[in-house]
């Protein structure tokens, strides 16, 4: 009975309001418009001040717009900051082996979790997730005494094995992803006489490929931002990832005011070069990030 | 081999044979977590109840240095963790609810608009900040905020008319800045997040509402809001940590001006990575006690969110 008055007055209703309707749409937009204006406005000036010279820069009121774009605040970081193009470098290592390290360990451990049968799966798979709500207190200082007993404080590798620990949404992604394999794909492999390590290996690894494109992606964006914890675990300025040594920027910036490169410019094309590789990765692969969030923490 | 396929008649095929394996696959996941969750936030614990100075090596064992709750003690006559939970609390109070109300709001209506290649635009730009690297989102703004050359000012000036210089990093706006360049980085996390949540809600209950006569705005809180209340949860437990929020003020005023954004993460930081004899057992205690508050706010939360849905 309802099931055929609904469609009638869906209909009726949008009809009727149609022109509203209509309006109302522009309205909507225009006010998101707005908001992306909001989002992109830092990025974007940014930007442009990275392309400005002096004169340019400090004028009464600046435009967003470059009249005279010039390279030179790219090759001022690049030739008299050696240390950002080492940053750069840091922060490349330190993803590079994070991201495959939390790929290999969270894939391998993910794989029983879903699929076989043991003593301890549930209850395991329980205190992994138990383990985001638990507050870190005094996790950071016993983290930096632990470091320092393995004498891997104030190093990449040290930092990196640290950052390796951190399993919970790569595991819950990657076991999420396995459970989305067809059952029968590996029961027939099975019967076809293939071991569990061939069946992981051949099928269940391959078939799997989308969730690790997710976990990649959101572990590499994650780390190349983390502040903190590097910040903590790493003393020399020289060991940085650009994550954490570009809050050094500024001080140089001032300091090399007799340059010919303006302070804002310099460090406008410093703030660039540490954002420009998230983004890039963030609008050319977008989907999947929006993946991670769906098939990662809203499945908890 | 043949008689593992005879296993396999009941759709379990060889799992009784292979349990080791499983256990081989987990371990090396499970003994990085170990090491690097279990262990540090027990040693964090037990590190609160010693007299831990990082630069006194023989203060770093737990017999050593063991001095049961005069951290604690300590910490009640300690002005400035006083002050720095108020910095906290006041910067929770900016924060959290702007970051759960707007983004409510804006999934919404990118939720509305009907054409799919804008609500794609849409999303993808609102979620742009949330990958940025927290230091350079914060400092992109700290020039923003620059009194003389930042263009917020510069386009305030152009709308009202007149030359207007604002400190917005000075004593009485540095907080409400920070909170506000937070937001900007976060706020799209959650936005996804909630529209994902309205995305999967079941059309047929509009229709349903609409019937009823509950129309627009009207069905956006009666039926939309308690929908995603599961939504609503899941960023509350996910902000627990805001209360030690920390990096924020590390970079974007350094704690300053005064104390102003001092918050009690900032603190305890400084007192273990940076002060003097770098007191990590006194800076554990802090932590402890704030992340116990922490637990106590979230408890309230889910009590709160769990009655209402009753």
């Amino acid at each position: 009975m309802t099931a055929t008055v609904r469609p009638a007055a869906r209909r009726l209703i949008s009809g009727g309001i149609s022109i509203r309707r209509h309006m109302g749409q522009w309205i909507l937009r225009a006010i998101l418009i707005a908001l992306v204006i909001v989002c992109l406005f830092p990025i974007l000036w940014v930007l442009s001040s990275s392309f400005k010279l002096r004169e340019e820069l400090y004028q009464a009121t600046p435009s967003l717009l470059v009249r005279n774009p010039s390279l030179e605040n790219y090759r001022f970081i690049v030739k008299e900051l050696p240390e950002i193009p080492l940053m750069l470098r840091n922060a490349t290592e330190l993803c590079i082996i994070v991201v495959v390290g939390k790929l290999i360990l969270s894939t391998l451990a993910a794989y029983p979790l879903a699929r076989m049968d043991f003593p301890g799966r549930e209850a395991l798979f329980l205190i992994f997730i138990l383990s985001i709500f638990i507050p870190r207190a005094g996790g950071l200082m016993a983290t930096y005494e632990l470091l320092n007993m393995l004498r891997l404080r104030n190093s990449i590798p040290g930092l990196a094995l640290y950052w390796c620990g951190q399993l919970t949404t790569p595991l819950f992604i990657m076991r999420q992803t396995f459970l989305g394999i067809p059952r029968e794909v590996e029961d027939a492999a099975y019967i076809d006489g293939a071991s569990t390590l061939q069946v992981i290996l051949r099928i269940a690894v391959p078939m799997s490929a989308t969730g690790m494109v997710v976990v990649v992606l959101n572990e590499f964006v994650f780390h190349w931002g983390e502040y903190l914890t590097a910040y903590t675990m790493i003393d020399d300025s020289s060991k940085y990832p650009i994550g954490v040594g570009i809050a050094l920027v500024r001080g140089w910036g001032t300091t090399f005011t007799s340059q010919m490169t303006a302070t804002y410019g310099a460090e406008s094309a410093g703030y660039l070069v540490c954002i420009a590789p998230v983004i890039i990765v963030f609008v050319l692969l977008q989907k999947w990030f929006i993946r991670g969030l769906t098939e990662g923490i809203l499945k908890f | 081999m043949a008689d593992r396929a005879l296993v396999g008649q009941g759709g379990r095929v060889g799992r009784p044979r292979i349990n080791w394996i499983a256990y081989v696959l987990v371990a090396p996941a499970l003994i990085m977590w170990a090491v690097f969750n279990v262990y540090t936030v027990v040693r964090g614990i037990t590190m609160a109840f010693q007299d831990y100075r990082f630069l006194y090596p023989e203060t770093q064992g737990l017999l050593n240095s063991f001095n049961g709750i005069d951290n604690f003690v300590e910490m009640l006559g300690d002005r400035k963790v006083g002050e720095s939970l108020i910095v906290s609390l006041k910067y929770t109070a900016l924060y959290l609810p702007a970051s759960v109300i707007l983004p409510v709001i804006i999934a919404s209506l990118i939720a509305r608009v009907t054409s799919e290649r804008l609500a794609s635009l849409f999303r993808v730009i609102v979620y742009m900040p949330a990958v940025l690297p927290i230091a350079a989102a914060m400092l992109v703004w700290r020039k923003l905020y620059d009194p003389q050359f930042g263009y917020l000012n510069v386009v305030i000036s152009k709308l009202v008319g007149q030359r207007v210089k604002i400190l917005w990093l000075g004593p009485q706006l540095a907080l409400t800045s920070t909170a506000i360049a937070a937001l900007w980085k976060g706020f799209g996390y959650n936005t996804l997040l909630f529209l994902i949540g309205i995305y999967g809600i079941n059309a047929e209950l509009y229709d349903a509402a609409a019937v009823d006569g509950c129309t627009g705005v009207r069905s956006w809180w009666y039926v939309t809001v308690p929908l995603l209340k599961p939504i609503f949860t899941l960023i509350l437990v996910l902000n627990a940590g805001i209360l030690g929020a920390t990096e924020q003020m590390m970079v974007m005023t350094g704690g300053g001006p005064g104390d102003r954004t001092t918050t009690t993460g900032l603190y305890l930081w400084r007192v273990s990575f940076q002060y003097g004899d770098l007191r990590m057992g006194y800076a554990a205690a802090v932590a402890l006690v704030l992340g116990l508050i922490s637990m106590l706010m979230s408890y309230v939360v889910f009590k709160v969110m769990r009655s209402e849905r009753a």
